[in-house]
C-alpha cells in the first residue's frame, strides 16, 4: 500500500513536469514551407490621387536560396557561388501598415511570419506621423520582435530591396557585413534596435540618427553613405561618414568607434578609435537657455604613421598627435553641431541631460531654444602606436 | 495529526512564487497607469502593510496551529459571517487563479503560440493545476521546491545581465515627482496592500509547517522581503530600459524588458532568449495558479466538510472546468486587465481582513476552543 502511494506520487510528479513542458499548445500547425518568413520590412510614402498612403515592402527569403535556408536567420558562414540568395519582394500600400499587410496576405501563399524580422528600413519620404504609428502597429499587433535593426535610405526602399549582390550574398548578410567592416573601417555604421528608436521618439529625450544605406554600382550594390538625422520624426538631413562616427560617439555616450582621419603638418593621418566615452553636463545658462559641456574620452591607435618615424620609447610625437587629433575632433564637432542646429535636430541627444537638470523645460521648449544652445566640446585622446611594441 | 512536511525555506519560496506569479505580467502596467514614473516606489511603500499582514497570519496560525482558514473561521466569527469572509477569500483566490492562467495564455497567444486558441492554452494549464490539486498540497510544495533550481538561476540572470549589457539608464527615473503618487491615492494604497499577498497561503499551508509556530512568521517575513526585491526588479527595470512614457505603452512591460535585454541567440526557431525565459515563468505562473486554485478549493471543501481528510476529486475537476469556462468571459487582454483592477480591490480586502481576523482572535481568547 505504502509502495503504491510512493509510485503514485512519482507518477504525479513526472506527469506534471511532462505536461508543463509538453503541453505548450500546438494548434493549426503550419509546416515551414507554408510560412513566409519576413526578414526585412520597408516603409515608404506613396503619393497618390487619394492622398498619401503608406507603402510596405517585405523582403522574404525563399527556399532554394541561401537566404531562404536561413529564413532570415542572420546569415551563415557565406554563400556558395552556385547558390545565389533568392528573395521575394512584396509591396503593397494602404491607409496604414495594417491595411497594407492585409492586402499583402492574398499575394503570398501561406502565412506571413514576422517573428524573424531582422531589419526595418525607412524611406526618406516617410511621413513623421506615419513612422510612429507604423512602428506602434509593428510592435503591438503583428507579433514582431522589438529588436529588429533600423536604417534609413535616401532612395525608395523597395528599389533598395531589389539590389542583387554579384557575389550572391543575401541582402541582410550585406547589411551585416557593412556594419562589421565599418568597425574596422570608418565606424559610422550603427543600426539601432527598433525599440530604441521608439524610446527616443515617444519619450522625446532627443532626436534620432539612422545609418543611411543607398544603392551603388559597386561591390555588393549597397553602401552606407552616412547618417540620416531627424527633427522629431521628420527627416532633417544627411551627414557624411566621418561626421556620423563622431555623432554616434556623442549620441550613444559609449561607442565602439571606427577610423578617424586627421591632418598634421600637411600629412593625412588615421587613428582607429577602439572606444569612446562621452559625458554630457547640462547647466542653466542665461535667458533660460541651457549651456552644455560635452566631454569625450577617446582611446585610439595610430594606424598609419604617415611617414613619421615614431620612436619606440619617446612619446613626444604621440603626445603632439593626441592634441592635434583632439582639437580636430572638437572643431569637427563644433561644425557638426552648427549643422544640426540649422536643421533643429538634437541628434546628439543633448536634451537627455537637460531634461534632468531643467525638468521644467519640455522637449518642445528645448527645441525652440536649441539653435541658441552653447556647447563646449572637450575631447581628450589617448593615442598609442600600432605594431608589436607600443 | 497531519504530516508536517513544509520547512520555512520551502514556505518562503512558495510565498515568493505566490506573490510574483503572473503579477510580473500585469502589475507593472497596472502600477504605471496608477502612479506613473514613480511606480517603482510602490513596492517599497507596500512593505509595512505586508509585514503587518504576515504577522496577523502568524498570529492566527499560533492560535489555530493545526487548522486551515475554512476550519477555524466558523468558530472565530460564527457560521454566517464565516461564509461571507471565506467567500471573499475564495473569490480572491479563484480570481487569482483565472487571472494568472488567462494572462499567461494571452501572452503566449500574442507571442509564441499565435494560432492556438486562448481557451486551449487555458485548458492545458488548468489540466496541470487540477492534476496537482488532486495529488494534494504536498505535491504542490514538491513541485515548487523543484522549480527553485530551474527558475532561480534564470531570474538572477535576467536581473544581473542588464547591468552588464549597459541597457539601463537610471536618469529615466527622474524627475521624481511625488504628485504622481498622490494623484490617485486610493488606488495606490490598494495596489500597495495587495501586492505582497503571498503570506496568505499560510492560512491553508500553515498546518503542514515544520515546526509550527514561529516558522510561520519567519517564512512570511522572508518570503515577503524576497518578493520586494522581485517586484522592484519587474517594475523598475522596464522603466530603466524603456524610459517614460514609452514603458507605459507596452502591454507586458516586464516581458518586453526581458526581450530587449536578453542576449542574442542564433538558435532558430528559438531566436529569442525571452521565449526560453517565458517557459520558466510559465512554471512560476502555474505554481501560483495552483496555489490559488488549491486555496479556493480547500477552503470551500473545509467550509462544507471541515473534517474531510481530502477534497472530493470530482469537486476539484468540476471547479477546474468552471474556471476554464469563466476564462472564456475574458475577450482579449484588455478585459483581463480591467478584471485585474477589480481583483486588486478584492486583494486589498482580503489583505486587510487578515489583521482584522487576528484582532478578533486576540479579543476572543475562547474562540480557539470547541473543535
Amino acid at each position: 500500500m505504502c509502495g503504491c502511494d510512493v509510485l503514485r506520487k512519482i507518477a504525479a510528479l513526472a506527469s506534471t513536469f511532462l505536461l508543463m513542458t509538453m503541453t505548450a499548445g500546438c494548434w493549426d500547425a503550419l509546416d515551414i514551407d507554408k510560412r513566409a518568413f519576413v526578414s526585412v520590412i520597408g516603409l515608404d510614402l506613396l503619393d497618390t490621387d487619394s492622398g498619401d498612403r503608406v507603402q510596405v515592402s517585405l523582403l522574404i527569403p525563399t527556399l532554394g536560396g541561401a537566404g531562404g535556408g536561413g529564413a532570415g536567420g542572420g546569415g551563415g558562414a557565406g554563400t556558395p557561388e552556385t547558390m545565389p540568395a533568392k528573395v521575394l519582394v512584396v509591396e503593397e500600400s494602404g491607409a496604414n501598415v495594417e491595411e497594407a499587410v492585409e492586402n499583402m496576405r492574398a499575394m503570398v501563399g501561406g502565412v506571413l511570419d514576422f517573428s524573424t524580422v531582422q531589419y526595418v528600413a525607412i524611406g526618406k519620404s516617410v511621413n513623421p506621423d506615419d513612422l510612429v504609428s507604423a512602428m506602434h502597429t509593428l510592435h503591438f499587433t503583428r507579433f514582431i520582435p522589438m529588436t529588429p535593426l533600423m536604417f534609413a535610405t535616401e532612395q525608395k526602399v523597395s528599389d533598395l530591396f531589389h539590389a542583387e549582390s554579384p557575389s550572391g550574398r543575401g541582402f541582410t548578410d550585406t547589411l551585416d557585413a557593412i556594419q562589421a567592416q565599418s568597425r574596422i573601417g570608418l565606424g559610422h555604421v550603427h543600426y539601432p534596435q527598433s525599440w530604441e528608436i521608439m524610446t527616443s521618439l515617444v519619450n522625446k529625450a532627443g532626436d534620432i540618427a539612422l545609418t543611411a544605406i543607398d544603392r551603388t554600382d559597386k561591390g555588393d550594390e549597397l553602401q552606407a553613405v552616412g547618417a540620416a538625422v531627424y527633427d522629431g520624426t521628420k527627416y532633417a538631413g544627411l551627414v557624411g561618414p566621418i561626421d556620423a562616427l563622431i555623432l554616434y560617439c556623442v549620441a550613444h555616450r559609449r561607442y565602439p568607434g571606427g577610423t578617424y582621419p586627421f591632418a598634421y603638418e600637411g600629412r593625412e593621418l588615421l587613428m582607429r578609435i577602439v572606444g569612446a566615452r562621452t559625458s554630457v553636463k547640462a547647466n542653466r545658462g542665461g535667458d533660460d537657455v541651457p549651456s552644455l559641456t560635452v566631454g569625450i574620452r577617446v582611446n585610439a591607435a595610430l594606424m598609419d604613421s604617415g611617414g613619421y618615424r615614431l620612436p619606440l620609447l619617446n612619446r613626444k610625437k604621440l603626445d603632439e598627435l593626441e592634441q592635434v587629433a583632439a582639437r580636430d575632433m572638437e572643431d569637427r564637432l563644433g561644425r557638426l553641431l552648427e549643422r544640426l542646429q540649422g536643421w533643429n535636430s538634437d541628434a546628439m541627444r543633448l536634451y537627455h541631460e537637460v531634461r534632468v537638470r531643467m525638468p521644467e523645460m519640455s522637449y518642445e521648449d528645448f527645441k525652440e531654444v536649441y539653435p541658441r544652445v552653447e556647447v563646449d566640446f572637450d575631447v581628450s585622446v589617448l593615442l598609442v602606436r600600432t605594431g608589436l611594441l607600443r | 495529526m497531519r504530516e508536517p512536511y513544509l520547512s520555512w525555506p520551502e514556505a518562503a519560496w512558495l510565498i515568493v512564487q505566490y506573490s510574483v506569479c503572473a503579477n510580473y505580467l500585469f502589475m507593472p502596467q497596472l502600477l504605471y497607469s496608477i502612479s506613473g514614473r514613480l511606480s517603482w516606489a510602490v513596492p517599497i511603500i507596500a512593505i509595512p502593510p505586508a509585514i503587518a499582514g504576515a504577522w496577523a497570519v502568524y498570529y492566527l496560525h499560533t492560535r489555530f496551529p493545526g487548522e486551515r482558514l475554512g476550519q477555524f473561521l466558523p468558530r472565530l466569527v460564527g457560521r454566517p459571517l464565516s461564509i461571507a469572509i471565506a467567500g471573499l477569500y475564495i473569490l480572491f483566490w479563484i480570481g487569482g487563479s483565472v487571472t494568472n492562467v488567462t494572462v499567461f495564455a494571452h501572452y503566449l497567444s500574442d507571442t509564441i503560440l499565435q494560432f492556438t486558441p486562448v481557451t486551449v492554452l487555458v485548458a492545458t494549464n488548468m489540466l496541470i493545476i487540477v492534476l496537482v490539486s488532486l495529488s494534494g498540497l504536498k505535491t504542490l510544495v514538491r513541485v515548487n521546491d523543484a522549480l527553485l533550481f530551474i527558475v532561480a538561476p534564470f531570474l538572477l540572470f535576467t536581473w544581473l545581465w542588464p547591468f552588464v549589457a549597459s541597457r539601463l539608464d537610471f536618469s529615466n527615473l527622474l524627475p521624481v515627482e511625488l504628485s504622481e503618487l498622490t494623484s490617485d491615492p486610493l488606488r495606490v494604497a490598494m495596489a500597495a496592500v495587495t501586492m505582497y499577498h503571498g503570506y496568505l497561503i499560510l492560512l491553508i499551508a500553515g498546518p503542514a509547517l515544520n515546526p509550527s509556530g514561529l516558522t510561520a512568521l519567519t517564512a512570511g517575513a522572508l518570503g515577503t522581503l524576497l518578493s520586494v526585491f522581485v517586484f522592484l526588479a519587474f517594475i523598475t527595470m522596464p522603466l530603466l530600459a524603456f524610459g517614460w512614457p514609452y514603458a507605459n505603452l507596452l502591454t507586458y512591460p516586464a516581458a518586453s524588458f526581458l526581450e530587449v535585454v536578453a542576449p542574442k541567440t542564433g538558435l532558430f526557431p528559438i531566436r529569442r532568449f525571452d521565449f526560453v525565459l517565458t517557459v520558466f515563468f510559465r512554471y512560476i505562473m502555474i505554481v501560483a495558479a495552483m496555489s490559488y486554485f488549491y486555496s479556493a478549493a480547500q477552503t470551500m471543501s473545509d467550509l462544507v466538510s471541515p473534517a474531510a481528510k481530502r477534497m472530493h476529486p470530482w469537486f476539484v475537476v468540476t471547479l477546474g472546468i468552471v474556471l476554464v469556462m469563466l476564462s472564456t468571459l475574458f475577450k482579449g487582454i484588455r478585459t483581463v486587465m480591467e478584471f485585474t483592477s477589480m481583483w486588486v480591490i478584492l486583494g486589498a480586502s482580503v489583505a486587510v481582513m487578515a489583521p482584522i481576523l487576528a484582532l478578533v482572535a486576540f479579543l476572543r481568547p475562547d474562540a480557539g476552543h470547541g473543535r
